[in-house]
C-alpha cells in the first residue's frame, strides 16, 4: 500500500478453512467468461461513443484503440477502461497481519497463508536491526499452523519471533519442530516435516496464554513454555491491546479483541454457535457462554473476522456443500453464515468479513451468497462480505 | 406422509419470502431482507383427500452475474417460479431460471406466481401469457401482502406435484 499507518492496517493472507484450495478448469473458465464479459461490454460501449448517426464508425480502429493493436496501445487502451477486479476468495488458510502505527508487526494463526505473510514482512524489514515478530494463535488444528515451517522469516538467526498461544498450539509446534523445548520425540521426529529446531536459525520464545485463576502455573509445567499469561489480562504491545478470549471448538480455541488508539478489530476464526435441540446439554451452554464472550467483545467494533463455513441448511444436514447429499455439521466446531450476520447486526459491528470458507464451496456459490451480503449490507448500512485473500483494511 | 419438496425461484426481491410466510404463517412484513442460503418450511395441504407435506425450499434469489447452486435443487418435486410484477426483467430471470432447471435436472411441475399485484405493474398479463404459452402453464397474480391467489398458489402446486 504504501502509504502511512494511522492506527492499524489488516491484511487477509488466508480465509480459506480447514484446508488449502485450488481453482478448478470449470471454477477458471467461469471467473474468465465474467472478466470476458465485462471486457467486451466496455469496449463495445466505447465503440458506441465513437460512431456517428449512420451507425458507421467516426474514425477508424486505430484512431479507436490510439495506435496500431499491439501489446502497449492494447494495454494503453486497457487501462482507460474501467474493469472491476473479480472477487477471489483466496486459497491459503488461515492468516492474519496486522502493522501498527508504532511499527509492531502482529500475525495471528500461521496456516498456508503465513508463508507470503512472511515474505512481507521480510520485505519490509529489509536489513533493519530490531526483528520482532509477534505470532498469536488460535488453536493447534493444521490449517492455522501449517504454514510455519514454510516461512522464510523462521529462518534469519537475525529475527526475533514470539509466540502467544494456548498450551495446545505450542505443543503443535514444538512437537515436530522442537523449537521452544530443543526436543523432539524419537517417535514423530522426521514424520510430519523434515525440519526442526536445528535447521531454523531464527530465535523462537513461547507465552502461553492460560486461565490461570483455574489453571495455575507449576514449575513441573512442559518446559516448551517460556512465560505465562493469564487469558483475562491484556497483552500490551505498544499502544495495541490484544484481548484473548475462549471460543467454542472441539479444541481448545482463542479469539483476539485488538484495539489500538480506540479502533477495533475482532478475530474469531473456529467458533461453533451450536444448534443442538437440548439446551441443557453441556456442550450447548458451553457454546453459548462462548457466543456471550464473542459478543461482548465485538459489540461496536469496526472490523469482525469470523467464522461462518456453513449454511444453516447444510449445518443441519439437509443439505450438502457443492453436493446433494447432506452430513450434519453440528460439533465440527463451526458457524453458519446466517449466524454471523444476525449477531453482527445485533452487535453494531461496522464491517463483517465472514471467513474459514468450506474447501467444497465452489467459486460461483462464493459469489452468489456474497452478492446477497451486498444486498444486505445495503439494506443495514453496515457491511458484510464473504472475507477475501488480499483484503487490506486501514483502521 | 408424502413429503413433496419444492423449490422456489426467482430474482432477489420477488418476495419468495414474503409467499411461504404468508402460506406458513398468516403473516406479512414490509421491511424487506434478502435471504441467506436457504429457508425451509413447511406446510400440511389436502389433495384429492390426502395430507401432503410441502417442504417450500426458499432460496435466495438469483443474481445478475450468479445464480442458484443447482445442487439446492436436487430431489424437488415441484418448482415455484416468482415473478414481481412491478419489474419486467425478474420474468426473464424466471424464464433463464426455468431453463437452467430444465438442463440440469430435466423439467418439473412448474407454478408461476406473479406477485405483488397489490402495486401498480409494469408487466401486463400478456407478457405472462407469452412467457407461459402452453395450455398446462399455469400462472397467478398474487399478494404475499394480501394474501391475494396465495393459498390457491400452492394448492395448485400441491396437485401438480400430486398428480
Amino acid at each position: 500500500m504504501g502509504q502511512e499507518i494511522e492506527n492499524m492496517r489488516i491484511h487477509f493472507y488466508g480465509v480459506q478453512g480447514s484446508g488449502s484450495i485450488f481453482p478448478s478448469k470449470e471454477e477458471r473458465a467461469a471467473a474468465r467468461l465474467q472478466s470476458d464479459l465485462q471486457l467486451l461490454e466496455q469496449v463495445f460501449k466505447r465503440l458506441q461513443d465513437e460512431h456517428s448517426e449512420d451507425g458507421q464508425l467516426k474514425g477508424s480502429i486505430r484512431d479507436v484503440l490510439g495506435g496500431e493493436p499491439e501489446r502497449n496501445s492494447l494495454t494503453k487502451f486497457r487501462e482507460q477502461l474501467e474493469l472491476v477486479e473479480p472477487r477471489v476468495y483466496g486459497g491459503w488458510t488461515t492468516c492474519f497481519r496486522i502493522e501498527t502505527a508504532d511499527d509492531y508487526d502482529i500475525v495471528i494463526d500461521c496456516g498456508s497463508g503465513f508463508r507470503i505473510c512472511a515474505e512481507d514482512i521480510m520485505q519490509k524489514w529489509g536489513e533493519k536491526e530490531e526483528r520482532h515478530l509477534y505470532i498469536f494463535g488460535s488453536h493447534a488444528h493444521f490449517d492455522h499452523t501449517e504454514g510455519f515451517d514454510q516461512a522464510a522469516i523462521c529462518f534469519d538467526p537475525r529475527n526475533h519471533i514470539h509466540i502467544l498461544a494456548n498450551h495446545q498450539y505450542l505443543q503443535a509446534l514444538d512437537q515436530n519442530l522442537g523449537i521452544f523445548s530443543h526436543h523432539i520425540d524419537m517417535e514423530v521426529g522426521g514424520i510430519q516435516t523434515p525440519l526442526h529446531y536445528e535447521l531454523m536459525p531464527a530465535n523462537f520464545d513461547s507465552t502461553e496464554i492460560r486461565d490461570l485463576e483455574r489453571y495455575p502455573a507449576s514449575a513441573e509445567d512442559d518446559p516448551m513454555v517460556g512465560t505465562f499469561h493469564h487469558i483475562n489480562e491484556p497483552i500490551v504491545l505498544g499502544d495495541t491491546t490484544i484481548q484473548p478470549f475462549e471460543v467454542f471448538h472441539p479444541d481448545p480455541c482463542l479469539g483476539f479483541r485488538i484495539e489500538h488508539n480506540g479502533k477495533v478489530f475482532v478475530y474469531c476464526t473456529d467458533h461453533e454457535l451450536r444448534k443442538g435441540d437440548d439446551e441443557d446439554h453441556p456442550l450447548q451452554i458451553a457454546s453459548r457462554e462462548a457466543e456471550q464472550r464473542v459478543i461482548e467483545h465485538a459489540t461496536d467494533a469496526d472490523v469482525l473476522y469470523r467464522d461462518g463455513q456453513f449454511l444453516e441448511i447444510e449445518y443441519h444436514g439437509h443439505q450438502g456443500i457443492n453436493s446433494p447429499i447432506g452430513v450434519s455439521r453440528k460439533d465440527w466446531g463451526h458457524s453458519c453464515i446466517e449466524d454471523v450476520v444476525a449477531m453482527a447486526e445485533r452487535c453494531r459491528v461496522k464491517q463483517t468479513y465472514i471467513g474459514h470458507h468450506d474447501p467444497n464451496r465452489t467459486w460461483s456459490e462464493r459469489n452468489w451468497i456474497d452478492e446477497t451480503l451486498v444486498r444486505r449490507s445495503e439494506q443495514s448500512g453496515r457491511l458484510f462480505e464473504m472475507a477475501k485473500a488480499e483484503t487490506v483494511i486501514d483502521l | 406422509m408424502i413429503k413433496k419438496k419444492i423449490v422456489m425461484l426467482g430474482s432477489w426481491g420477488v418476495g419468495k419470502t414474503s409467499l411461504v410466510r404468508q402460506f406458513v404463517e398468516n403473516v406479512f412484513e414490509d421491511k424487506y431482507l434478502s435471504t441467506l442460503g436457504v429457508k425451509v418450511d413447511t406446510k400440511q395441504v389436502q389433495v384429492d383427500g390426502k395430507e401432503i407435506k410441502l417442504m417450500l425450499w426458499d432460496i435466495a434469489g438469483a443474481e445478475d452475474n450468479f445464480s442458484v447452486p443447482m445442487n439446492y435443487l436436487k430431489g424437488a418435486a415441484g418448482c415455484l417460479l416468482v415473478v414481481d410484477g412491478t419489474r419486467k426483467e425478474s420474468l426473464q430471470t424466471a424464464l433463464e431460471l426455468k431453463t437452467l432447471v430444465e438442463k440440469e435436472i430435466g423439467a418439473l411441475p412448474f407454478v408461476v406466481a406473479a406477485n405483488k399485484s397489490d402495486l401498480q405493474w409494469q408487466l401486463s398479463n400478456a407478457d405472462l401469457e407469452d412467457a407461459f404459452p402452453k395450455p398446462t402453464d399455469r400462472w397467478f397474480s398474487t399478494s404475499a401482502k394480501t394474501g391475494q391467489n396465495v393459498e390457491a398458489l400452492f394448492q395448485e402446486m400441491a396437485e401438480r406435484v400430486n398428480a
